[in-house]
């Protein structure tokens, strides 16, 4: 479990953090429907020879979802629902009512996908799942034939000019900046599994990137909860936190050093506004919404120093009791159950399995197999 | 059978294992006191074990550990001493070094753990925690930011 302080706390922050991420089965049952989806859609679009495809864009496909707590952590899955026509044969108003007819029937021919439609949005279309607490946010999208082949076009909020995007592109960005601690993750996992790297799914193993995405999305959400609508967007932090990471830290170590230079990368800040430029598509600015909203930036930088006071104070704690309700008021109080829940297992079957040793001097308990604790009933009183 | 281990060398083994300690040896009596720290994250703890060869060691935590005596944790007395094995778990031809020692730590981190919501840790699987909604916390906590 660990041998120091660092590697327990990362521990501790690391069982609250994997709390926040969706379950295994949900995640398979959110699969499984979009590519049902995406399956009947290409058939169901064949009758006008077109094509097309659903696939997730953001969180689902960097490996970063976190549970909204605002909303009775439940999830939030965004899909890009592309149809293959010319932007010059269609509307954004007749496309969102395109895509949202083809998914209608997509529900009604496969009820056992277990989604139904649950609001309409400006933008998207929202469908929610019968039992399970997710909702998918489907963007309906044309190709892009301008860029790569990833490329789209979306709608844009005034609904008149097409906005050009690539969240496969960012996406292979983001996986690319952690692809050398994801590959060595991977291997240990595949050892430990006795499987081949290429059997397991990519989500076999999280990053200290993807976890410190995850941490400082639900620090947000927590920060901002009285203030939602001023929250920084997502694609913003996802954006900074990776520019800002380092392969070769603890999980703590990447956290207090992201949220050390994140504020330092946003760009600008004079009359021409904040910038946070995607990198994969460099004329668009993600701070472009802080436009026009000042105060956004402004509590943008505010969150950002109380999240570097935050994990700082984890580094300075003693106390396991301290350090899980630290980690309960900056994660939520379902993340510090289980955060406890996991320590204190843990903690059991450490001895339980021979694996606890005690240090000289201070009498610290950590992993180990020489001398190992003996095995004890507590007992009386 | 094996030899009980002298108390000299119990004693030996404790402050060469923890050079800042206290030990006396008088009259067939070992005392010995000690700051432990449990876990590198954990608080430390002034203990005091103490042992003559007649009876089984006993062990205390000597710092106020405030506890509501309504409400104790698991195998803790009045005297704040703990209870640390069942009878077959120990014996004289054992190290106190190696036993009551590291039990001691072990007790006094799941005692952090168990102070944070009454939840003992120690003895046996534990369920895991039910997923309490948001909206539950906000309304029982009083609406308090986080």
């Amino acid at each position: 479990m660990y041998t120091n302080r660092d590697e327990q706390l990362t521990a501790i922050l690391g069982a609250g953090i994997d709390s926040l991420d969706i379950p295994e089965d949900q995640f398979l049952v959110a699969e499984n429907a979009y590519r049902m989806a995406s399956t009947f859609l290409r058939g169901y679009w064949a009758d006008s020879d077109t094509d097309g495809a659903m696939y997730p864009q953001g969180s689902m496909r960097l490996g970063t979802v976190t549970r909204l707590i605002h909303r009775n952590d439940e999830y939030d899955l965004d899909m890009v629902c592309r149809h293959d026509l010319d932007k010059s044969q269609i509307t954004q108003t007749a496309l969102k009512a395109d895509v949202g007819e083809a998914l209608e029937q997509f529900t009604k021919a496969h009820p056992e996908s277990g989604l139904e439609l649950d609001d309409e949005g400006r933008r998207c279309w929202t469908f929610k799942h019968k039992t399970l607490p997710f909702h998918l946010d489907v963007l309906p999208a044309l190709p892009n034939p301008k860029t790569s082949e990833s490329g789209i076009l979306v709608t844009d909020t005034d609904a008149f000019r097409w906005h050009p995007s690539d969240p496969i592109g960012y996406a292979d960005w983001f996986l690319d900046r952690q692809h050398q601690e994801w590959l060595l993750g991977m291997q240990q996992v595949a050892v430990r599994q006795q499987m081949e790297v290429e059997a397991l799914p990519r989500r076999a193993f999280k990053t200290t990137l993807q976890r410190a995405v995850q941490a400082l999305k639900r620090h947000r959400d927590i920060y901002f909860a009285k203030d939602l609508k001023n929250r920084p967007a997502s694609i913003i932090i996802t954006t900074l936190a990776a520019r800002s990471y380092e392969p070769g830290g603890s999980l703590f170590e990447v956290l207090s050093d992201v949220v050390q230079k994140m504020p330092g990368l946003v760009e600008g800040g004079g009359l021409g506004g904040y910038v946070v430029s995607n990198p994969v598509v460099p004329a668009e600015n993600f701070a472009d919404r802080w436009r026009g909203h000042p105060r956004r930036a402004r509590r943008f930088f505010e969150w950002m120093e109380q999240a570097q006071k935050d994990f700082a104070e984890f580094g300075s704690i003693d106390g396991i009791e301290n350090v899980i309700n630290k980690a309960a008021s900056v994660f939520g109080p379902n993340a510090g159950r289980a955060a406890q829940h996991a320590f204190g297992e843990g903690f059991r079957t450490m001895r339980v399995a021979g694996r606890m040793v005690m240090l000289p001097a201070t009498g610290a308990l950590v992993q180990g197999t020489v001398n190992s604790v003996p095995q004890h009933i507590f007992h009386g009183a | 059978m094996r030899p009980a281990v002298p108390l000299a060398r119990q004693a030996a083994i404790l402050r060469q294992r923890f050079p800042d300690s206290k030990l006396t040896l008088k009259c067939g009596k070992l005392l010995w006191e000690a700051r432990l720290r449990p876990t590198p994250l954990s608080h430390e703890y002034l203990v005091r074990l103490a042992y003559s060869m007649r009876f089984y060691p006993t062990m205390k935590i000597l710092d106020d550990l405030q506890i509501d005596w309504a409400k104790p944790p698991p195998h803790l007395y009045r005297d704040q001493s703990i209870c640390l094995h069942d009878r077959p778990d120990w014996d004289s031809t054992m190290l106190l070094a190696d036993t009551i020692v590291p039990w001691t730590s072990e007790w006094l981190a799941h005692f952090e753990l168990w102070s944070i919501g009454g939840v003992w840790y120690g003895d046996e699987a534990q369920p895991p925690p039910s997923v309490v909604a948001f909206t539950q916390d906000r309304a029982s906590s009083g609406g308090r930011s986080m």
